[in-house]
């Protein structure tokens, strides 16, 4: 089950459909990353801007207000206690007013606390100990750093309580960045949420478009697997008409005409192949009867002698009229046989169209025993038939079939030169009929037996073998959807088998 | 017409438009009102006192045939000054200081806060520091700093001097120094920062400080609510038109106490009508310490 998944998720990464999502997904990741990256990048600084403006101007106020309130006292027209009571209800105001202010310190020339928010920690004269607050009375110019105040990040911004040369001592207001910090916290929730939303958007599409943009490509692969055969291959016209293969004007239109001038490709040399293969099997057999001729002139030389003995008879002899007629009949009948002799040997030889019709397997094997018989006699070979009455009719270029057969029993009787057995068996076995001819020959050995298929391999002498018998068997077995197979044991023999499948 | 005429003309146009601009209160195209001052013992700082007290006034003006303008001064005495001149004509007084005004001209008590329970008194409150572990009681406070609120003030110096006397037995011989501030506020600052023992103040200051440090050690017996008084010879159409604006309201009635969470917690829970016999306590408590030889003011 496991493997299954696994099995459909590697054939669904390896497709078109499954490359294209991915890279466009990898894509998509990577843009809305980094465009999310700069975006967040650009508010943060934008939030951190505001702020420190924010505080730039609180401080700066803040400033010109207690100067002047520093200048009052000094005038004595606040005493002490006014102006600390004045400081604290600044303090206390400035930080009603903006809850981000954290904390608000006010120092003299000598880093003692004239006025904090934290009352209770911060006393007036405080020793208050602040880089940022130090620097800026140092520089009498603002100073701004980013702190923690009580662990939580703050911005302090530090200004001088100055006019020109003459110093008071200094301010430093805290501003809390935990609100920008939560800005751009949510800020970021809200790209992750759009990426998510938009990436999952763009996949949809990209998946639907990934599919329209496979559907024909699906298509024209179910196109080509439906070719199986030679004859599908005749058909290569009508597929101009199939609606799945109509005319498109982008790249898979292109492919489309391709096949289809591939297939005109194909069904072309797949008829050059054919008329080949038929001149090669006359060829064959030609040399088949070459083979055969020896015996069927001594099958034929029997009768004729017969005949040229009763002519001389018949003109040389007189003869009563019995025994005339007995000589004419001897004569028509030795004729007879010569005719039959030819006449096999004519149907063996004859070119053919291919065409098929329905065929006994056991009428063709005796048919050809018939013939091969001429072939045999004056060798020490038996023959053995075993041929199985439970055969349908098959749907079988006869000729051709025959030729197979000839071809498969010239070689086994060739096999044997000191004589033996030839088996010929027919049966039936899981939806196909058999032919097995069975020789006790010399047999093969196993690199000779992998060569005998290919066209012009040959174990016998120059002249004696053309080397396409049985490459020849082989195409015309295949044409029918069969499959030839041999076994052979050196010294002990030699079978082939023909399979036809029953229609 | 020369350019100067003419600059001059625009900025006279300018300055008489801003002066025409309504007040708070007031409806464009209405007659003016009458101003009318109002004055009131700064508990706090003027600044605080503007931002809780200006709500009472912009009250009175939308409610009253008059429009009322605060005036504030740094301490208690001016105030009975602008009185008895006549620069104020209504002031919000502690009850020493009203004793003291009364003694010097004519005035009339005519209304005096409620408290929360709606009852109208206050309390004076004695505050130390949260971290302060001597100080517990109010027998504790002996041979201690103290830091009071004005001279004049009632709950501020009168009440809290009366309670340490009475409930305590510390006079002024038994405290290793005390301080009187203007502010209420600044007592409490003062002893939260550590540079007093204790400190005693009005109660609702108490209440702000409560979690800022501060805690409380007594709290005195009930004090009469701080009266609102008008010079004797106040038109009663004014007196009338103030009674009737403040009497109406009831801290009960949800839509005034929208109104009245703004104000200031002195008078935010309503007004009771006050006569002169109200005070008569704060006399008992003055002429109380006048015999143990402390004066008030």
């Amino acid at each position: 089950m496991k493997t299954q998944v696994l099995d459909k998720i590697r054939e669904w990464v390896f497709s078109l459909q499954g490359k294209f999502i991915l890279t466009a997904s990898v894509c998509i990741l990577i843009f809305t990353t980094i465009g999310s990256m700069i975006i967040v990048s650009r508010e943060k600084n934008l939030y951190k801007q505001d702020i420190v403006n924010q505080g730039k101007v609180f401080a700066e106020i803040s400033r010109v207000m207690l100067t002047n309130v520093m200048v009052y006292t000094e005038l004595g027209i606040m005493d002490k206690q006014d102006m600390i009571d004045y400081l604290d209800y600044f303090i206390m105001n400035l930080m009603e007013r903006d809850r981000r202010i954290r904390y608000v310190v006010v120092v003299d020339n000598d880093g003692r606390v004239v006025a904090h928010n934290k009352i209770a920690e911060y006393g007036y004269g405080t020793r208050y100990k602040d880089e940022a607050l130090r620097r800026a009375m140092e520089t009498l110019q603002p100073f701004i750093a980013e702190e923690y105040f009580e662990n939580r990040p703050v911005i302090s911004i530090a200004t001088p309580l100055n006019i020109s040369t003459k110093r008071w001592g200094g301010l430093e207001i805290g501003l809390s960045t935990e609100e920008v910090r939560k800005a751009i916290g949510i800020l970021k929730q809200e790209i992750v949420y759009i990426t998510v939303i938009f990436s999952a958007i763009s996949l949809l599409i990209i998946s639907v478009g990934a599919r329209i943009l496979s559907k024909p490509v699906i298509r024209l692969s179910s196109v080509m697997d439906g070719i199986k055969n030679h004859v599908d291959l005749e058909h290569v016209e009508a597929m101009h008409e199939l609606p799945v293969l109509k005319e498109r004007r982008d790249e898979f239109g292109r492919l489309q005409n391709s096949f289809l001038w591939m297939m005109q490709r194909l069904r072309d040399a797949d008829r050059e192949h054919k008329k080949t293969l038929e001149l090669l099997g006359q060829t064959e057999k030609m040399v088949a009867i070459g083979r055969l001729a020896s015996g069927v002139a001594h099958e034929i030389n029997n009768p004729l002698g017969g005949i040229t003995v009763c002519f001389k008879n018949l003109l040389r002899t007189e003869m009563d009229e019995v025994t005339k007629q007995e000589h004419i009949e001897v004569i028509n009948d030795s004729l007879d046989r010569i005719k039959n002799i030819v006449e096999q040997l004519l149907n063996f030889s004859k070119m053919t169209v291919a065409e098929k019709s329905p065929v006994a397997l056991n009428n063709l094997v005796t048919r050809q025993l018939i013939l091969l018989n001429y072939y045999i006699s004056g060798k020490d070979i038996k023959v053995v038939k075993e041929l199985s009455e439970q055969l349908p009719r098959l749907e079988l270029d006869e000729n051709k079939m025959g030729q197979v057969v000839m071809n498969i029993m010239i070689n086994a009787i060739q096999a044997m030169d000191n004589g033996g057995v030839l088996t010929i068996r027919t049966g039936r076995d899981n939806g196909f009929c058999e032919i097995d001819v069975e020789d006790t020959g010399r047999g093969m050995p196993a690199d000779i037996m992998n060569n005998i298929f290919d066209p012009f391999f040959t174990t016998k002498g120059t002249g004696e073998g053309t080397g396409l018998g049985l490459s020849v068997s082989k195409g015309i077995v295949e044409q029918h959807g069969g499959i030839i197979e041999v076994d052979s044991v050196v010294n002990a023999g030699t079978k082939f088998r023909i399979r036809l499948p029953v229609t | 017409m020369s350019f100067r005429c003419l600059i001059l003309f625009f900025l006279l146009v300018f300055v008489s438009n801003l002066d025409a601009k309504p007040a708070r209160g007031e409806k464009a195209g209405e007659p003016l009102k009458k101003v009318v001052y109002f004055s009131a013992i700064t508990l706090y700082h003027p600044i605080v006192m503007y931002q809780r007290y200006q709500p009472l006034m912009n009250y009175l003006t939308e409610h009253t045939p008059y429009r009322f303008e605060l005036k504030l001064s740094q301490d208690y005495r001016d105030i009975i000054k602008f009185l008895r001149n006549g620069t104020v004509q209504v002031a919000l007084l502690g009850g020493v200081t009203y004793l003291e005004a009364k003694k010097q001209f004519d005035l009339r008590p005519i209304l005096k806060p409620l408290g929360h329970d709606g009852k109208p008194y206050y309390k004076s409150v004695f505050i130390t520091r949260e971290g302060n572990k001597e100080i517990n009681t109010i027998a504790d406070l002996k041979g201690k700093s103290i830091a009071f609120a004005s001279k004049l003030s009632t709950s501020g110096n009168l009440a809290p001097l009366y309670h340490l006397y009475t409930k305590a037995g510390i006079g002024s011989g038994d405290r290793a120094r005390y301080v009187n501030f203007k502010y209420h506020d600044s007592v409490a600052r003062e002893v939260l920062r550590g540079n007093f023992d204790a400190g005693a103040v009005i109660d609702s200051v108490a209440d702000r400080f409560k979690d800022r440090g501060l805690k409380t050690i007594d709290v005195t017996d009930p004090i009469p609510g701080l009266p609102i008084v008008v010079r004797g010879d106040a038109s009663p159409e004014l007196t009338a038109a103030i009674k009737k604006a403040l009497l109406l309201l009831a801290y009960k009635n949800a839509d005034h106490r929208k109104l009245m969470e703004k104000w200031d917690e002195e008078f935010k829970y309503g007004f009771a009508e006050a006569t002169d016999s109200d005070y008569d306590r704060i006399r008992e408590m003055i002429d109380y310490l006048r015999r143990k030889g402390v004066r008030i003011p």
